[in-house]
């Protein structure tokens, strides 16, 4: 209980725009920075001479409402850089969006479990950098200067971070009402794409960035806010909310009785109630509006994903198509 | 292979074979396996990978061996070096880590160098006070929480950490957990002046006075 009123207070907390700016580099270019609000967004790429890359990027903005388009420009020695003209992008006011959507309980963290592990390349380096430096034993001072050299080495190509576990709760009210993606991690959130939110960090003065790394193809977004619980809030079109199988799921009639449903397949009918079955986790079913009927469920699939419907829980969630 | 052949003698293999030991106990952590890697947490694998070299470099020696910190020095950066890598991608802040790693180089330097000293002459005072330094601050400061019983708070306790923190061993341990040890010292040069770095460098003058004495007196 205490708990789901902490966190439907976290949900209540303050909130920062992330809006997008397009921009166009060309190479040669060893990093750079897009300044637009409160914090610069980190661009770590690396491109060769002439080359040239043209993509959105996420820029955090300062609480107050700005004018349109985004204003940004570049920092860091690009050989030419620029923000595409005209190609800001602000997510709107907040207070724009349903209470009843944003007024939610949000998820609760965990720190991450999976520890980073070095590469089988960073194995051969170090046996190597053994081979070599005992090589030259009798020479102890050179030893040292190779095993200070094989560490540079090691530095310039680190292991891989591993973002902690990402929890994603789709808000929505009703199939035809609007959608929110909200996805949550603690220290490090990937984001899927460039696209403009909202961004909620706890504590809320942690201090975080936005950074475009290397990988996959166009590079990985990132928001970084080490040791703090990060949670970002995306507008999502109903169309998009998906279609999926339910592992579990819960329903509330409009006179408040809670009943888990079991597993419900996409297009099947609505499950008869479970005589005893486990309630729903208590963060979920905080911030609700009553007198409405409720649909939660947990997505079936890799990671945790999560769905919170208000309203036309009886069949009528765009999950359910 | 016969080491006698590639090493001269069964004393030199012994010291390569501590030396790899101690390398591979250095790097054992970076490829636990799963369960016990996540057994240890957010530990930092940078403070786990310097304790073997804080605990061997000083060990008091004669001949070739006391001249080698270098040697060990170049053994344990590419693994530090990696285990740092590791503390970062999990997360530690960078000041954290360089810390850690400036703390831990910082101490076995002047431990290989005091040994150095001592192998000159001056080993009788070396051997006590590294046996102090590593071994007898730890195992008091130890006693000292263990008899506190864990509650803290008493005269005890201050004097357990003022003994942890004069030993770079007992510091080194204590840097395992995030923010600490090392990293107690805020910014990262100034681990420099973290009481286990100077006790490191007071170690090393000492010995290196009393080894000038005895030079001067022979």
């Amino acid at each position: 209980m205490i708990a789901s009123v902490w966190m439907l207070l976290l949900a209540l907390g303050p909130q920062q725009p992330v809006g997008t700016v397009e921009l166009r580099l060309v190479g040669p270019l060893d990093g750079a920075a897009v300044e637009a609000g409160s914090a610069p967004t980190e661009l770590r790429l690396e491109l060769a001479r002439g080359e040239i890359r043209q993509f959105a990027a996420p820029v955090l903005l300062p609480d107050a409402p700005l004018p349109l388009p985004v204003a940004a420009r570049l920092s860091g020695a690009p050989a030419e850089a620029q923000v595409v003209p005209g190609s800001g992008r602000h997510p709107g006011l907040w207070s724009e969006l349903s209470p009843t959507l944003v007024g939610r309980g949000l998820p609760p963290l965990v720190e991450g479990t999976e520890p980073a592990r070095p590469g089988a390349l960073h194995g051969a380096w170090i046996l190597a950098a053994l081979v070599v430096v005992m090589a030259m034993r009798r020479r102890p001072w050179v030893a040292g200067g190779l095993g200070f050299v094989a560490a540079v080495a090691l530095l310039s190509r680190p292991p891989e971070r591993v973002p902690g576990p990402t929890v994603e709760v789709l808000e929505g009210e009703g199939a035809a009402g609007p959608w929110l993606r909200v996805r949550g991690a603690r220290g490090r959130l990937e984001l899927e794409d460039a696209a403009a939110g909202w961004l909620r960090l706890l504590p809320g003065s942690a201090p975080a960035q936005l950074a475009l790394e290397e990988g996959g193809s166009g590079g990985r977004w990132a928001v970084e806010a080490p040791g703090a619980r990060i949670y970002y809030y995306e507008a999502l079109p109903a169309s998009r909310a998906g279609s999926g199988e339910l592992a579990r799921s819960w329903i509330r009639a409009e006179d408040g009785a809670w009943s888990a449903r079991g597993p419900w397949a996409a297009g099947s009918p609505l499950p008869a109630a479970i005589e005893g079955g486990e309630p729903p986790p208590a963060w979920l079913i905080a911030g609700l509006p009553p007198g409405e009927e409720v649909l939660l469920g947990l997505l079936a699939g890799p990671g945790e994903r999560w769905l919170r419907s208000v309203g036309g829980a009886g069949g009528e969630s765009p999950l359910r198509r | 292979m016969n080491p006698r052949a590639v090493t001269g003698g069964p004393v030199r293999a012994g010291r390569l074979v501590v030396l790899v030991g101690a390398w591979g106990l250095s790097a054992a952590p970076l490829w636990l396996p799963d369960s016990a890697a996540a057994s240890l947490g957010d530990a930092s694998r940078c403070a786990l990978a310097w304790i073997p070299w804080i605990a061997l470099v000083g060990l008091p020696a004669g001949g070739r061996a006391a001249r080698d910190w270098p040697l060990a020095l170049g053994l344990a950066l590419p693994v530090v070096a990696l285990a740092a890598g590791v503390d970062r991608a999990a997360g530690q802040p960078i000041a954290s880590l360089l810390a850690t790693t400036l703390g831990g180089a910082w101490a076995v330097a002047w431990l290989g160098e005091a040994r150095c000293a001592a192998a000159r002459g001056g080993a009788r005072f070396f051997a006590p006070l590294w046996l102090l330094l590593i071994g007898g601050l730890p195992a008091l400061a130890a006693a000292l929480a263990w008899g506190e019983g864990g509650g803290g708070g008493g005269a005890g306790s201050g004097l357990a950490e003022t003994c942890a923190r004069l030993s770079p061993l007992a510091t080194g341990w204590r840097s395992v957990r995030p923010g600490t040890g090392f990293a107690e010292s805020g910014l990262g040069w100034s681990v420099l002046l973290a009481p286990s770095s100077l006790a490191c460098l007071l170690l090393w003058m000492a010995t290196a006075i009393a080894a000038g004495r005895e030079r001067a007196e022979a």
